[in-house]
């Protein structure tokens, strides 16, 4: 099993989520080889959980105002606020038989890579359930999962410098009734990179590159002209109307 | 209708919102921040839950929800039926 990896292109937050569509589709049918990529912005975004409820987690006036993109995702869990350069973001196409079938698993397994190259830069990071990868001082990133017959998305969202003012202004974070008040609290605790190593956001993405292909056969890729393409119109058709992003 | 955001223990938000006419429950919207595979189910469990009336026992539909051929991650069956029971008891108006 060789890996692609993905180290460039800088998109819209629509057409990252368009790519993540094609990839594991195209995954699912045997057509491409198993893929790590990384995520460049253009601009703040929101990539909100699947079957979260639009009003309820963004701010809308605010963010029309500033032009925040918000994003339905394919994957559950919940909304993330996201800035370029002050986020990292990786997906993973891998075939299903690859995964651990418990959920838990999967995904501290999959994240491995990334939690082992914060701690040798010097960041405290950990797994916690479900999907969660944290440092004592709060959460430093989330998870979320697609699984299809025979392919597995997985992406992953951290904060390395997010502007976490600006994210209460832009999610309805706790706005929401919720029972639980420490939980309310702790979903509100933001944890960075850059507040625990003062290392480029750039050699960061490179030490989770070393460590993933570290046990991986690999070669660096881009994306080929007729996954672009495919992305391009599944941007379009969906992941940037209305009719997808605000349906619930 | 009625609404209610249940909060499922060392799991994921549960956000129900019931429209009840005549003691029925005629439209159903779960939305939140849970995992389910696949994901087309949502509207299956949406439909369940669209057959019963307030005083239908908490243990049916759960038995109900548990026939749904989907995974839930972050919730159980019986965790959306006690955030049902709390939307049918008006738990949020």
């Amino acid at each position: 099993m060789k890996w692609r990896i993905i180290n460039e292109g800088e998109y819209s937050e629509a057409m990252h989520h368009a790519i993540d569509e094609v990839l594991t589709e195209k995954l699912e049918k045997g057509e491409i080889n198993p893929t790590l990529r990384f995520w460049y912005r253009k601009m703040p975004s929101v990539p909100m959980g699947r079957f979260q409820a639009f009003e309820d987690e963004v701010e809308v006036e605010y963010t029309e105002e500033k032009g925040i993109e918000v994003v339905r995702r394919l994957t559950g869990g919940g909304a993330m606020f996201a800035e370029p350069g002050n986020v990292i973001t990786y997906s993973i196409y891998i075939p299903k038989d690859k995964v651990p079938e418990d959920f838990e698993e999967s995904y501290e397994e999959m994240d491995r890579f990334a939690v082992e190259a914060l701690r040798e830069i010097g960041v405290e990071a950990e797994y916690a359930p479900l999907n969660d990868i944290v440092h004592e001082t709060g959460k430093l990133g989330g998870a979320a999962q697609l699984r299809k017959e025979d392919a597995v998305l997985h992406h992953t969202t951290m904060s390395y410098d997010l502007d976490t003012a600006e994210m209460l202004r832009v999610l309805r974070i706790g706005k929401e009734k919720v029972s639980d008040k420490a939980v309310k609290s702790a979903e509100k605790r933001v944890s960075r990179i850059k507040d625990h190593a003062d290392v480029d956001r750039n050699e960061v993405i490179e030490k989770m590159i070393e460590k993933f292909v570290e046990d991986k056969k690999h070669k660096n890729g881009s994306l080929t002209e007729e996954e672009l393409v495919e992305a391009k119109s599944i941007a379009e058709e969906k992941f940037g109307s209305d009719e997808w992003t605000r349906k619930l | 209708m009625s609404k209610t955001s249940h909060k499922v223990e060392e799991g994921k938000l549960l956000q129900l919102k019931l429209d009840i006419q005549d003691e029925k429950v005629e439209g159903v919207r779960l939305t939140g921040d849970f995992f389910l595979e696949p994901p087309e189910k949502l509207g299956e469990i949406e439909e369940k839950l669209e057959e019963f009336e307030t005083s239908s026992s908490i243990d049916k539909v759960v038995k109900e929800l548990q026939s749904v051929d989907a995974e839930f991650i972050g919730f159980s069956a019986e965790d959306l039926g006690e955030a049902f029971r709390k939307a049918v008891e008006g738990d949020e108006e």
